[in-house]
């Protein structure tokens, strides 16, 4: 490999990467020269994909996340064309191309398609291409986890396109507001397919929060503190947790929805008891994150691209970091801005407002590290710098016009007028599209080692970033002449022909700026794969020379900028100096390390290439869709395939590791395999625990929400369970999960015997006779679900915690079969722990729903 | 032609927001000025120079938005405490029903004025609070007339309150401003603020009984009953009992309106819009619940027209 040039720095901003190694850490050389022979041919046979159509089932993040990048791009094209169509349409006052009925599924699958095929999908793909590598990791900590969400979101994204061509697409707008997306006022499958398709999305959005907590908490490199870390990693960290804490929210919501639609259960019904409010607090709760969600890793992007486009360190890099932190929960106060023209009133929208405001501080902290980074370096004009600019501008336009919609009395004019479209597309093409633009063109070396041309990019910026101001600046106007959101037309005298026309032309000049792109794409890659030149010389380590293993062996990392502190590392790593330079149980290993001082602490091995995943998201996917078409027998096919696909694809997993240490650096032995909490599958379960949690809460605020409005509570004809039910319940849960304990004593120890599967049916019965005890007290006597929205809230908990009770029948069905395989033993044991974590939760959880319409009552 | 601009206010309420508005501009318009000035500088300054980290990440990056914006929003506060108070006890009532895709309005008793409903058209007196409850029919709506104030939404379950005062006589127009179904983009209020005696004589005429015109007219009144438009259409002094409500516009002296289909078809007078709209009304407004009246032969649909001018 060529080495890196030596990179001209200012010495004192180098300094202040803390390069001293960390206490009790070795220097390099980690591993002593020469290799052993065939050490690298059993490193690159691990890692070997599979052949031919078996192809489909690799599951190494580079395969997956080309193509989760690829089809997350598609959905971008498949988004904007129902945007040119929208601006044909609205190019002159009155015209009739499409009806109002076909425009207003237009609208509504543009909004969907760009929010949750596009926009979260690519975010997470980007992370899943470069992320591993740009920790040092050789690859996500579950890669089969990946292959399925990307799997899943793929079939079911393209499904949910397709209905368009059926006019079966949902047509309430993206953010569906109930009534209108009620079976009152939309009788059709069309919201259906909407619910379906947001489901898609949840899997796979929960999936990427998992592996991206546990990814970058435990498999940085050796050496690589927090503090090191880039602040891409930052950013997607920082994500990763506002996933898990805000997706339950529309999780919820849709799930309440759906159960109104197929089951009338009055959630959202006015007339019953129930109201549309509550959906926009569920939605927005969920949604303003959500666009943080989507920016926040372009953000982090942008100050990981910036110190290789100017040459220099971000400038205030630490503050960066701190500002990425403040956003991200912040944004989880402004949900209400989106409502504040309901009629919710008084000092919360007053506060809604300060905060919406305050989120501009750490905005603008970074905007002026990064307008300071360019100030102190020198920018190398690639056409990713010409797209960083172009960001710069839009999105400080953007987040201004944010800043002014967060003063109420500027929103109750611009609210739901074509100032807000004006507002958010400025925010989201500026804040993230053109980014994502820099990141293509910044990476795309990595892919084939080819880069695109610089010339053909100055026309795709021009077109682009012009074309989108000719789009979009004019609609701020158009709004404040009166132009509402979402009409199909406009009539003529009013002044808005101009600003339409000109939206219009803009929009062919973007669609011409990206097909310019698709073509040079195809065009630039061409041609056999060479390795990369490391052409903007970088400091990160996604531009070591890496195979599909990553690495040839994992850097060691003493500076933030490891590649400028120390040009020798390309070398270094490929000849396999660093930790870990081939594989030492013959399968695919990575290195676990402590998540603040990056520690080694121990090798894992990766779950390797099946088609299971494949199976099991094609099973998923028809799952959702045949029930949404309801097709009985399609539904129970799908749930089969999903059922004995993820059965099959765990079964693998948890293995038992083949000896108990190995050599990962010189003299540094690290045990194999990790249980308990040094797994991260152990914290994954925590993950999911906490997203069920938050479910949990979104659902319970929904019944509160209802419960609050009625003048007496619990409503005429409704009872609230017994006391004495509720203890024996309660009851029956803790004995439940005290039983499940008592299986599993004495793992420490030795393996399992078989007998102790005896223990799992009675858990499992305890379980089911609390809940249908405690199902019994609560809907039984009362009025039916359909009544009214108290009861039908409860209902919904009540329904909730019966899918976990059907679920833990699977997962005592799956912890059995392992225990009579002989499969939970003291090194292979995180079945076991999962299992019995998430039982513990669903006890919890029962309890919960057992006395939460009570304490609400006891509220009131 | 009716005015919509946020910067050309015709309330009190509306000056508030236009002055937040435009000093708001302002200020980020010079937040943006001083950002792409640094951005400028920053890439066409050949020489490299130092940075003191300390001023451009605390100066520029916390201070500077905390002061400029943390002042707009006390400002806008302050500016804005008026708009919060409740209006005064003689204001003008009306309760406003959004429902798919017109606005129905009903007038409460002010004084010796009796109550009246009337649709899509809300004539009010200049210099006059007038206070707007906000209803839905259906689904959620939302009340916009932005040369006099701010949007409110029209949520099924609550109510919701809405106050302007009109500062000069003029038709202003009110789009729906939440997306409704079908024909949002057809549902218009026409929001006419009138000198307060020429208010008094609409409003007197409006409670009188719709005009039972001549031979023609009451064969017209005739026909409205026996297609059956009277169970959807009130109109005062027919001899059928009022519809049942909601189902369709209150048609009382719906030749004086100037819109007809809530801003759908202008009517300049004469009967000529109201036989275009009932001829076809699907032409004019597709998706609108109305049923079409197509199979009516053209000297009914002339009849029923001129019983809904009041005019022969």
């Amino acid at each position: 490999m060529k080495p890196a040039a030596r990179s001209p720095l200012h010495p004192a901003a180098l300094g202040a990467g803390q390069a001293a190694p960390a206490a009790g850490m070795p220097a390099p050389p980690i591993s002593a020269l020469p290799r052993p022979r065939g050490e690298l041919e059993q490193l690159e046979a691990a890692w070997a994909p599979p052949r031919g159509w078996r192809r489909i089932g690799s599951v190494n993040n580079i395969f997956i996340g080309r193509l989760y990048i690829a089809t997350a791009f598609l959905f971008l094209l498949l988004g904007g064309v129902l945007a040119l169509l929208m601006r044909a349409q609205l190019a002159a006052p009155g015209m009739t191309l499409f009806s109002a009925p076909v425009y207003q599924q237009l609208f509504t699958m543009h909004g969907t398609v760009m929010m949750f095929l596009f926009a979260v999908p690519m975010v997470e793909a980007l992370a899943v291409y470069l992320l591993p590598n740009m920790l040092g990791a050789r690859d996500l900590p579950f890669p089969r986890l990946s292959a399925f969400a990307f799997w899943a979101y793929a079939i079911g994204g393209l499904a949910f396109y397709a209905t368009l061509f059926w006019q079966l697409a949902p047509d309430s707008g993206w953010f569906m507001y109930p009534p209108l997306s009620s079976t009152a006022w939309s009788p059709g499958l069309n919201a259906d397919f909407w619910l379906l398709g947001i489901g898609f999305i949840e899997i796979s959005a929960i999936a990427g929060a998992i592996e991206l907590i546990t990814g970058i908490l435990m498999t940085r490199a050796p050496g690589m503190t927090l503090r090191r870390m880039p602040v891409y990693a930052w950013s997607m960290l920082v994500v990763g947790g506002m996933i898990v804490l805000a997706f339950p929210a529309v999780i919820a919501g849709t799930a309440l929805l759906e159960m109104e639609r197929a089951l009338d259960w009055p959630i959202f019904d006015a007339t019953r008891g129930g109201d549309p409010l509550l959906w926009q607090h569920l939605f927005w709760f969920f949604g303003h994150p959500e666009v943080y969600i989507i920016f926040l890793p372009a953000a982090g992007l942008v100050s990981t691209m910036l110190p290789a486009l100017a040459r220099t360190p971000l400038v205030g890099r630490q503050a960066v970091v701190v500002a990425l932190c403040a956003v991200g929960a912040l944004s989880f106060l402004l949900w209400a801005h989106h409502m504040f023209t309901a009629g919710l009133g008084g000092l919360g929208l007053s506060l809604v407002s300060i905060f919406s405001v305050a989120i501009a501080v750490p905005g603008a902290l970074q905007i002026f590290a990064w307008i300071g980074t360019l100030w102190r370096g020198q920018v190398r004009w690639t056409t990713a710098a010409l797209f960083v600019t172009g960001f710069l501008g839009a999105f400080v336009l953007g987040g201004l016009t944010g800043v002014m919609l967060a003063l109420l009395p500027f929103d109750w004019q611009a609210h739901d007028s074509y100032f807000v479209v004006g507002h958010f597309h400025y925010v989201l093409i500026g804040g993230m599209v053109l980014p994502m633009f820099a990141a293509l063109y910044h990476w795309i070396p990595l892919w084939r080692g080819r880069a695109m041309s610089e010339r053909v990019g100055r026309w795709v910026f021009g077109l682009i970033f012009g074309g989108f101001n000719l789009t979009f600046f004019p609609m701020h106007i158009a709004g404040f002449l009166g132009m509402p959101r979402r009409v199909h037309t406009y009539g003529a005298g009013q002044g808005l022909e101009w600003p339409n026309l000109v939206s219009s032309a803009g929009a062919v000049v973007i669609a011409v700026g990206v097909l310019l792109f698709v073509v040079d794409l195809v065009r630039s890659q061409r041609g056999p794969e060479q390795p990369h030149s490391d052409p903007w010389r970088s400091p990160t380590l996604e531009w070591l020379p890496s195979e599909d293993y990553g690495t040839r062996s994992i850097p060691h990392v003493e500076h933030q900028e490891p590649l400028w502190h120390r040009p020798a590392l390309h070398q270094e790593v490929t000849a396999g100096v660093h930790w870990l330079p081939g594989s030492l149980t013959g399968g695919r290993e990575t290195l676990l390390t402590s998540p603040w001082e990056a520690a080694p602490r121990r090798v894992v091995v990766l779950a390797g290439d099946s088609l299971w995943p494949v199976l099991g998201a094609v099973g998923t996917a028809a799952f959702f869709l045949l029930m949404t078409v309801k097709s009985t027998a399609g539904t129970l096919a799908g749930l089969l395939l999903a059922t004995v696909a993820i059965w099959r694809w765990l079964w693998q997993t948890d293995a038992h590791p083949p000896m108990a240490e190995g050599e990962a650096a010189e003299g540094r032995w690290l045990p194999i395999g990790a249980s308990g909490r040094a797994s991260p599958s152990y914290w994954a379960t925590w993950i999911v625990i906490v997203v069920g949690a938050s479910v949990l809460a979104s659902m319970g605020f929904a019944h509160l929400h209802v419960a609050m409005r009625l003048a007496v509570c619990p409503p005429p004809g409704a009872q609230l369970p017994g006391s004495s039910t509720l203890l024996w319940a309660t009851a029956g849960y803790a004995a439940s999960a005290a039983l499940m304990a008592a299986v599993g004593r004495g793992l420490g120890a030795g393996p399992l015997a078989r007998w102790r599967v005896a223990g799992l049916p009675v858990a499992w019965g305890l379980v089911a006779g609390s809940f249908e005890l405690g199902r019994r007290a609560a809907l039984g006597q009362g009025p039916a679900p359909t009544v009214d929205a108290w009861t039908g809230t409860l209902a919904a908990l009540v329904a909730y915690q019966g899918l976990h009770v059907v679920m833990l029948l699977v997962l005592a069905a799956y912890l059995g079969a392992r225990i009579l395989a002989g499969l939970v033993r003291p090194r292979q044991r995180n079945t076991w722990d999962n299992i019995r974590l998430l039982w513990g939760w669903c006890c919890v959880q029962g309890v919960l729903v057992l006395w939460w319409p009570t304490i609400v009552a006891l509220g009131e | 032609m009716s005015v919509a601009a946020v910067m050309h206010p015709a309330s009190r309420e509306a000056d508030t927001l236009a002055a937040v508005i435009e000093a708001t501009l302002w200020v980020c318009t010079g937040a943006l000025a001083l950002a792409m000035l640094a951005l400028a500088g920053a890439l066409l300054w050949r020489s490299r120079r130092p940075v003191a980290d300390g001023v451009w990440i605390w100066g520029g990056g916390v201070v500077l938005p905390l002061l400029v914006f943390g002042g707009l929003l006390g400002w806008s506060m302050v500016k804005s405490e008026g708009l919060d108070e409740p209006p005064p006890p003689d204001a003008l009532q009306v309760s406003v029903t959004g429902r798919m895709w017109w606005w129905d309005l009903h007038y409460g008793t002010d004084g010796p004025a009796a109550a009246f409903a009337t649709a899509n058209e809300l004539r009010v007196p200049v210099g006059r609070p007038v206070r707007l409850t906000l209803a839905s029919g259906d689904v959620i709506h939302s009340l916009w007339v932005p040369s006099l104030g701010g949007k409110m939404d029209a949520v099924p379950g609550r109510l919701n309150r809405l106050t302007f005062t009109a500062r000069e006589p003029g038709v202003y127009r009110g789009p729906c401003a939440e997306y409704c179904g079908t024909q949002h983009a057809g549902m218009v209020l026409q929001v006419v603020a009138m000198a307060p005696e020429a208010f008094e004589a609409w409003r007197q005429a409006q409670t009188r009984p719709h005009a039972s015109a001549d031979k023609v007219g009451d064969n017209g009144s005739r026909l409205f009953q026996l297609h059956g438009c009277a169970s959807c259409h009130s109109v005062r002094g027919h001899r059928e009992a009022p519809a049942a409500e909601g189902l369709g516009p209150d048609l009382t002296h719906v030749g004086q309106r100037l819109w007809l289909g809530a801003g759908t078809l202008r009517q300049p007078g004469g009967r000529e819009a109201l036989k275009t709209w009932i001829a076809d009304v699907h032409a004019a407004k597709p998706g609108a619940r109305m049923p079409s009246f197509q199979h009516l032969p053209p000297q009914d649909i002339e009849s029923l027209a001129a019983f809904l001018a009041e005019a022969p």
